[in-house]
Order: C-alpha cells, then sequence, then structure tokens
C-alpha cells in the first residue's frame, strides 16, 4: 500500500479506519480512491496527477478526526470535495503543458521497445498472442477483427475489451519496471 | 442497450473534455464511489487511445484528445503503449496469423485443444521417455558393436586405414547422437519427476491425513458443472478446525482477489481479505482458508472477484461445493 509523506501513521490509521474498519478492505478501498483520484486529475488535464492525488489524501488525512466524526456517506465523496480544491488551486499556480511538446515525448524511444518486447515475452502464451491479435489490424479493419476475434474465443466485446485492459494493465506495470532497470 | 450507448456516450464526451461542468461532476462522483463504473471509463479511454493511435478519431476529436491526453505523463504512457503494441502486432502480423490450433480452429476445437494440452503432454512425454529409453540401449549396443569393430581393425597391419577412418568418423557420430539422446533422456526424466511431485502435490492437496484432523481441503473449478457431484464435496470432521479451498483460475491476470462464501439462495456468509494469486503444479489457485464453523451441512459457492491494475474489482467466477457433517 501507498503511504503517503507528511503524516503521521496515528492519523493514518484513523484514516484507514474511517474508510472500513477491517483494515485489510481499508487498504483495498485507500487504494481503490488514490488510482481513481489520479485518472480524475489526469482528465482534467493536470500535469502531474500523482502529486495532486497525494496532496488531496494529504488534506484528508490531517482533517481525519473532524472529518470522521462529521461527513456522513460515502468517504470517497469527501475526498472528491476536497480534490476539487486542489484541483482549482493548481490553475492558479501552473500552465497546462502545450500538447505539441509532449507529443515529441511519445515518439517511440529504443528503450521503450526494447522493454516493451521483453514484457511481451513474459506474458502467458495465450495472453501475448491475444493481445497481439488485439492490436493486429488497422482502421475499420480493426473493428471487424475484434468481433471476430470475440467470437472465435467465445466471448462478448465486452469481456474481449476487459480482458485486453487487464493484460494492458500488465504491461504497463511490467514496461515501467523494466525501464526504471535499464 | 439505449441507455448502455447513452452512458458510453457520455463518458467518451467526458474523456474528450466536451462536457459541462455538472456533468462532469456526475461522472468523477461515480468514478469513485462505483467500481464498474470506473472500469467502464477505464476500458472506453483505452478505446479512444487506440483510436487515437490508428487515426479514426475526427480531426476536431484528435485535438481535444491531445490537450487532454497528452497533457499528462499517464496519458502519454497510455498512447505509448497502444503505439508500441500496434506496430509490433501490425509488424508480426503474418506470422501470428498462421499460428495453428488457435484462431484457425474453430472455437470448441480451440476449447479442446486448450483443455487438454496440460493432460495429452503428459501422455506424450511418457511414451517419448519409453522411446528414448529404447533408442539410448540400441544406441549402446551400436556403440559397442563398433567399438569393437574399430579395437580390431586397429590391430590390422597397415593398409587397412581407411576403413579405420570411416568407421572411426562412424564412431564419433554415434557417440555425438548417443549424447544428444542422454541429454534429451535427461530432459525428460527430470520433467517426469516434476509432473510426478505436481501429482502428488495435489493428491497430498486433498488427502494428507495429516492435515485432516485439523484442516478440511478441497480443489475447486469455477462453474456448476459439477455442483453436487462427489468432487465438489467438503467433509468436515469434528475435529476439523480450518477448511481450505483451492479455486482454480482460468486466468491469473488480476493483481489481487477477493472471495465472498454464499449460501446457494445468495445470502452472504463470509468475505475474504485481499488474496493472491499462487501456483499448485501447474495450474494457479487462489487459497481461502476460513473457519469450519462457518460451514453448515448446506450447499455453498464462492463468488470470486478479481482487481484490476486499476483498482477496480471484476467477477471472475463462482465457485460451488456442498458441506458434509460427518
Amino acid at each position: 500500500m501507498k503511504k503517503h509523506t507528511n503524516i503521521n501513521k496515528e492519523a493514518f490509521d484513523r484514516l484507514l479506519t474511517w474508510l472500513n474498519p477491517d483494515r485489510e478492505m481499508a487498504g483495498i478501498r485507500y487504494e481503490e480512491i488514490y488510482v481513481r483520484l489520479v485518472k480524475i486529475f489526469a482528465r482534467r488535464g493536470s500535469a502531474s496527477p500523482e502529486e495532486m492525488a497525494d496532496e488531496t489524501i494529504n488534506r484528508v488525512t490531517i482533517k481525519i478526526d473532524a472529518v470522521a466524526a462529521t461527513h456522513q456517506g460515502d468517504p470517497a465523496l469527501y475526498f472528491y470535495g476536497v480534490a476539487k480544491r486542489v484541483f482549482l488551486e493548481s490553475l492558479k499556480q501552473k500552465s497546462v503543458p502545450l500538447p505539441e511538446h509532449m507529443t515529441a515525448l511519445i515518439q517511440e524511444s529504443n528503450k521503450y521497445q526494447d522493454c516493451l518486447e521483453v514484457c511481451l515475452e513474459q506474458l502467458p502464451p495465450e495472453s501475448r498472442w491475444l493481445i497481439l491479435e488485439y492490436y493486429s489490424e488497422d482502421k475499420q479493419a480493426k473493428i471487424d477483427h475484434r468481433k471476430n476475434l470475440a467470437n472465435h474465443l467465445d466471448m462478448t466485446p465486452h469481456s474481449l475489451r476487459m480482458r485486453a485492459h487487464r493484460i494492458k494493465a500488465k504491461l504497463k506495470e511490467c514496461i515501467q519496471n523494466c525501464l526504471k532497470e535499464k | 442497450m439505449e441507455k448502455e450507448h447513452d452512458s458510453e456516450a457520455v463518458i467518451r464526451r467526458y474523456l474528450l473534455g466536451d462536457i459541462s461542468e455538472e456533468e462532469r461532476e456526475q461522472v468523477e462522483q461515480k468514478m469513485l464511489t462505483d467500481g464498474e463504473y470506473f472500469s467502464q471509463i477505464s476500458v472506453l479511454e483505452e478505446e479512444l487511445v487506440d483510436a487515437y493511435v490508428s487515426q479514426r478519431l475526427s480531426a476536431d476529436e484528435q485535438k481535444k484528445f491531445e490537450y487532454y491526453f497528452l497533457s499528462n505523463p499517464q496519458g502519454i504512457e497510455q498512447v505509448r503503449l497502444a503505439k508500441g503494441l500496434r506496430d509490433h502486432a501490425l509488424k508480426r502480423r503474418p506470422i501470428e496469423s498462421t499460428r495453428p490450433g488457435v484462431y484457425k480452429a474453430e472455437p470448441a476445437v480451440k476449447r479442446n485443444y486448450l483443455r487438454s494440452k496440460i493432460s495429452v503432454s503428459g501422455y506424450a512425454l511418457a511414451i517419448a521417455a519409453i522411446i528414448l529409453v529404447f533408442a539410448g540401449f540400441w544406441l549402446a549396443a551400436s556403440l559397442r558393436s563398433l567399438q569393437n569393430q574399430v579395437a580390431s581393425l586397429r590391430a590390422l597391419p597397415p593398409g587397412t586405414t581407411a576403413r579405420e577412418q570411416e568407421l572411426q568418423q562412424q564412431l564419433a557420430e554415434q557417440q555425438a547422437r548417443n549424447t544428444t539422446l542422454e541429454e534429451d533422456l535427461k530432459r525428460e526424466q527430470d520433467q517426469k519427476a516434476r509432473l510426478e511431485q505436481e501429482l502428488v502435490a495435489l493428491k497430498g492437496s486433498q488427502s494428507n491425513p495429516q492435515s485432516r484432523n485439523a484442516l478440511a481441503s478441497l480443489l475447486i473449478a469455477p462453474g456448476r458443472i459439477r455442483a453436487g457431484s462427489k468432487d465438489n464435496i467438503i467433509v468436515i470432521q469434528p475435529s476439523v478446525e480450518r477448511a481450505l479451498f483451492q479455486l482454480i483460475l482460468r486466468n491469473a491476470e488480476y493483481d489481487s482477489f477477493r472471495a465472498s462464501l454464499k449460501k446457494d439462495d445468495g445470502q452472504s456468509v463470509w468475505t475474504s481479505g485481499s488474496l493472491k494469486a499462487q501456483t499448485l503444479g501447474q495450474r494457479s489457485v487462489v487459497q481461502v482458508s476460513l473457519p469450519a464453523s462457518l460451514l453448515s451441512e448446506s450447499d455453498f459457492f464462492f463468488e470470486l472477484q478479481g482487481a484490476s491494475g486499476d483498482g477496480s474489482y471484476e467477477a471472475v467466477g463462482n465457485y460451488y461445493f456442498k458441506v458434509s457433517k460427518k
């Protein structure tokens, strides 16, 4: 579990208890909220969504005693209120990077390609085959190909998308680790 | 269905930033509180990234996409991965598409192929090992015969060297073949030993008399097919304190799992914490251990859910079993 700096252990423990009295379930809920906050900040165009999710959690943790005593309903919605404030503040401080500058970063580096190769090899053969089939046509042909692929695998198109999504999540994690090692 | 499309349209507009502030807040609040909705957004987000990478977005959508997605490292990472996979797949396409037995086969054939792959390989290994043993004996015998011929030729006077060289060459070739076969045999024997160990482990997990006193265990495959059959009955004797269930996974791609024990009518009895997939022989399983006192003589099932990288939970499968108390 990711634990954030600048907050003491007692406050963090109280935060977890507020999320769920069962420590393990609280940990799972905490991670869910963190991951979703990152996504929300990212989709709002934030340049550093993880930092902003950290900041949101820090602010809730610091005030946990008052929050736990007064907030009614799903704790995730309290985080959301704080997240909106964090985002509005960030707009005053930073300007959003220009897309042109960021697109340059997408250009493939050999290092990234090497890691992708390595990580594809580490996938179970059926997963590797599926994800490469999933991407193996272009434009309109891709849509038809995926429909056929789902039929051949006795899956609904939605199940196929979910399966590809999970495989990509594994690949992302593997590539990040690989890039750190290189 | 129409509702689903409406929802997808709203999410698509949300992802492209083409949404009112009020709608945005509704989407974001639902993202935080509803795991399934969050998964749906993640999947549609990937669809959008794919569409961008394969240039299927309109000029306006492309502009919006670049503004909202390429302004942070996560978005850039998503695009890089999709682009990398697409390039990789398109390069490999001619090889992969000819892969036999899976995609080209009819679904039923393909399923049977996958299902039987492990057991067939076990028989094949045993047969291969027997053939290799016989081949080994035959080679050893012919090697001895060649060695005798070379020894007797060495005793002959000069002038017979051409024949001797020929025989020595044959001998060297045989020795090389013998070495390869010995290596193959060793490999097969190792594999056979591993398979035997797996079998012992699998049997042991169900019938270890030592563990039977304190622990009852059951290995279950997902689905209702075998519900109520002998295989899916766990016997709880009075001395049993804990019950261990090994839930066989069809795919172990999730980071973690959670299992809910439910009665056949759906009434929830118990929920696990976070569980990890483990390897049992050649299988991936999730092990669930719980107090035997929770199990009355009745029909139950485990509802297994997998946590994906984005923190959401998805249904993996249901595992049905019956409890018998002795």
